[in-house]
């Protein structure tokens, strides 16, 4: 019942208009040639009428070109591109077509520790980081930014993440710049919602937006001791 | 000379044909009403939304013609709240009517405009949709679900029903607007206080708005609108005999 | 036949009654002619036969039936006066269409044919027409219309005289073509006297005469002599108007209920006797006293 509290100052405010919209409509101002002015109406009248079904037309032809987004169709299709990516990645599979390598980063190891930091941790910014540990690395850290490589066009990805020492070399510093996307969201009116189960529009954000998740993948050489601070989730693949 | 036993359904014809040709500012209104909604409809737009990990924030406008619905629905009030005011009621006279065609002929035409109304709703919305989305293209624009056959009529006759439902209530309105002063006064203070205590007005509302079974949903809205009907219809015999 | 019956009719706004305990009957074609002053009680009795509202007490009939409220009615009957509302978008030409549908008898080429007399733009608005153009308007519709029952309330308000002297021609020669019961009110009885058959007298909300147009003629005499030669003659209540003039002679308006030798007798003694001219008379009966204006002054 809040949502509708919400929206009744816009109630209020369309009440006021329509009541005075009505009001002017109805006293008609003496005109020199009214004749003229009704028949002018009427074209307005007539007008708007057929902008309206043109549009109606026009929106068929987006919906059918655009494609839409809450279908099951689709969401099946991206299911199916994640959980390929997600394979691809645990297997190493780094060349299936499903992945796509962003950047690459390569640094030089002091020592066998190797502290990760997320400089967004108090923005709620998290990283999800995969480390391998590896023979034939020697000192070195190799940090690669994967993401899907198939159906991109239907994904929104975050910005890229920046990694660099932070000159003790041995603490790698990620940073992220938050992305911030703004998105239409073509939705019913509320008369067909409401036998949709739908109604309010608060209850469809639990419907899947396709966001890309990050991966970094961080290969070390065996035997480091790998720490990490707050909001940096590890996932040893080894 | 011969005397004309006009039809009820015949007197009723005429006046309904007589309103359609001659009232065509209600349909000025609900133009104006309309662009104004759908100027505020481009405009705005609610929801946000975060990505689970944060790297991404998405804002989100929820476009749909849901204002230009609001506003159909007070046109439709403020239009029936009018339809049988004096200055109506006396052109009406004019020709040939009584009591009882003269409400039903309203009560047609209030069917008509609530018919009207819902299709101009419709497309309505689609016109925001198109606008919105052929100014923002197809990278920043998405259609969640989209519309079906089906989904038109359902909303072409559940947006037929509420506008018919406002219209309805609008003509009683207008009856009890046209009583003497201190009834009126009387019964709007006993209605607004009895609507906004005890949250009346809430349950009233999801009475409609949270009924999901279409076919209850129609019949609780024609039994309503009847009985609104109905009731105009009899306050207004009352205040007729006392003048 | 009696197309419109009133049986004690009484009619009252707030505390001011605009008619009483009035009784009269309409006879079936004939152009009745309803005179009296201003707030007589002329528009609320048309009113009320129109079916427009109900009467306080009394009985009114219309083709048998109670007008209130009552299709029939509303079908046989057009009520002209200058309150008529039409849809503020229709050309007056629509208008007519519509009075068209409404009505089956309309007689759509005498309402154009009157329209181009008396050059009325069809598409003009009716809320833009002066008031003479106004009347006229209403008057074309009523007149199209052709109803049974007819009824004009002060039709001629606002037009100028050469327009109206148009307007009762067009009244009589349509009523000769098809004839029906018309109902005429007005204050002015001058201009109406040739085309009315009955007239109805009505002041402060009673009927003070119906009688034919012919009758009417005779109700009444002017009797003008030597007060002392008169006196005889006169019976007290039958005095309708009094005038004196100069040199102690007196104008009398009486009833003429005179016998053949009471007015060979009066002619006899040197007694002027005149007929009354029907406004004239119709302006002594409804006045508030026997005297008038002068006596104020």
């Amino acid at each position: 019942m809040t949502a509708l509290l919400t929206i009744i100052p816009i109630i209020v405010l369309a009440i006021v208009f329509t009541v005075v919209i009505i009001t002017v409509a109805k006293s008609k101002p003496p005109a020199q040639k009214p004749k003229k002015m009704v028949q002018r109406r009427k074209s307005i009248l007539k007008g708007y009428f057929i902008i309206l079904l043109v549009s109606g037309v026009v929106y068929g032809m987006l919906q059918s070109n655009w494609g839409v987004i809450g279908d099951e169709e689709v969401n099946n299709e991206l299911e199916q591109i994640d959980q390929e990516f997600y394979e691809a990645i645990n297997n190493q599979n780094f060349n299936h077509e499903s992945v796509k390598e962003v950047q690459n980063w390569q640094f030089k190891l002091e020592g066998d520790e190797l502290m990760l930091t997320n400089l967004n941790q108090g923005e709620g910014l998290s990283f999800m980081v995969y480390v391998e540990k590896i023979d034939d690395l020697e000192g070195e850290v190799v940090a690669t930014y994967y993401m899907k490589g198939i159906g991109e066009e239907k994904i929104y990805h975050p910005n890229k993440p920046v990694i660099t020492w932070d000159g003790t070399e041995s603490e790698l510093m990620m940073k992220q710049h938050r992305k911030e996307v703004k998105l239409h969201v073509m939705s019913k009116e509320f008369p067909i919602r409401q036998f949709t189960g739908e109604r309010w529009f608060g209850e469809r954000q639990s419907h899947t937006f396709n966001v890309h998740n990050q991966i970094v993948y961080i290969q070390v050489p065996r035997g480091t001791v790998v720490e990490t601070s707050d909001f940096l989730y590890i996932y040893e693949v080894n | 000379m011969s005397f004309n036993q006009p039809s009820v359904s015949s007197a009723v014809k005429n006046q309904y044909l007589y309103k359609l040709k001659g009232y065509s500012s209600v349909f000025v209104a609900l133009m104006t009403v309309q662009i104004i909604a759908m100027f505020f409809g481009v405009l705005g737009g609610v929801g946000q939304y975060g990505t689970s990990n944060g790297s991404m924030y998405l804002d989100l406008y929820y476009v749909s013609g849901d204002l230009i619905f609001a506003f159909t629905c007070i046109w439709a009030f403020v239009i029936a709240f009018t339809m049988d005011s004096k200055t109506n009621r006396q052109a009406m006279q004019v020709f040939v009517t009584n009591q009882l065609t003269r409400h039903l002929a309203n009560g047609i035409y209030l069917v008509t405009l609530s018919i009207i109304g819902a299709i101009t709703v419709l497309l309505g919305g689609f016109f925001i949709k198109s606008i919105v989305m052929i100014l923002n293209g197809p990278e920043s624009t998405f259609i969640f679900v989209g519309y079906t056959i089906g989904d038109f009529f359902i909303g072409l006759a559940t947006t037929s029903l509420y506008l018919l439902l406002c219209s309805a209530v609008g003509y009683f309105a207008g009856k009890i607007a046209s009583m003497g002063l201190v009834a009126k006064l009387v019964l709007i203070i006993g209605f607004l206080s009895v609507l906004f205590y005890n949250g009346l007005i809430e349950r009233i509302s999801e009475f409609f708005i949270m009924e999901d079974v279409f076919s209850i949903f129609i019949l609780k809205v024609l039994v309503t609108s009847l009985v609104a009907y109905v009731m105009a219809i009899w306050l207004s015999k009352q205040l007729e005999v006392i003048k | 036949m009696g197309i419109v019956i009133c049986d004690n009719v009484s009619k009252s706004f707030k505390k001011n009654r605009a008619i009483k305990n009035l009784s009269c009957t309409f006879q079936e074609n004939r152009i009745t002619g309803l005179i009296g002053r201003n707030g007589a009680g002329k528009t609320t009795l048309l009113k009320t036969i129109a079916g427009r509202w109900r009467p306080n007490e009394g009985v009114v009939k219309v083709f048998d039936e109670d007008p209130y409220d009552n299709l029939k009615v509303s079908a046989n009957m057009i009520c002209v006066n200058d309150e008529l509302v039409f849809s503020p978008e229709l050309t007056l030409d629509e208008i007519l269409k519509s009075g068209e549908m409404f009505y089956s008898n309309w007689d759509m080429e005498i309402a154009e044919g009157l329209f181009d007399y008396f050059e009325l733009n069809p598409n003009l608005y009716h809320d833009q027409l002066s008031k003479g153009k106004l009347s006229t308007f209403n008057m074309i519709v009523g007149l199209a219309s052709r109803c049974p029952l007819t009824i004009f309330d002060e039709p001629t308000t606002g037009m100028d005289y050469s327009v109206r002297q148009d307007f009762y021609r067009a009244l009589l020669k349509d009523y000769i073509n098809h004839p029906r019961t018309i109902i005429l009110s007005s204050h002015l009885l001058n201009e109406l006297e040739d085309i009315l058959e009955d007239i109805v007298l009505i002041d402060k909300g009673e009927i003070c005469l119906h009688e034919s147009m012919n009758d009417l003629k005779e109700y009444a005499i002017r009797i003008t002599g030597k007060r002392e030669d008169i006196e005889p003659f006169i019976v007290e209540e039958n005095i309708l108007h009094k005038k004196k003039l100069e040199f102690n002679l007196e104008s009398l308006v009486v009833k003429n209920e005179f016998s053949k030798e009471e007015i060979e007798q009066m002619k006899q003694r040197g007694i002027q006797i005149l007929n009354v001219d029907a406004a004239d008379l119709s302006m002594f009966l409804t006045g508030q006293s026997k005297g008038g204006i002068d006596d104020v002054f």
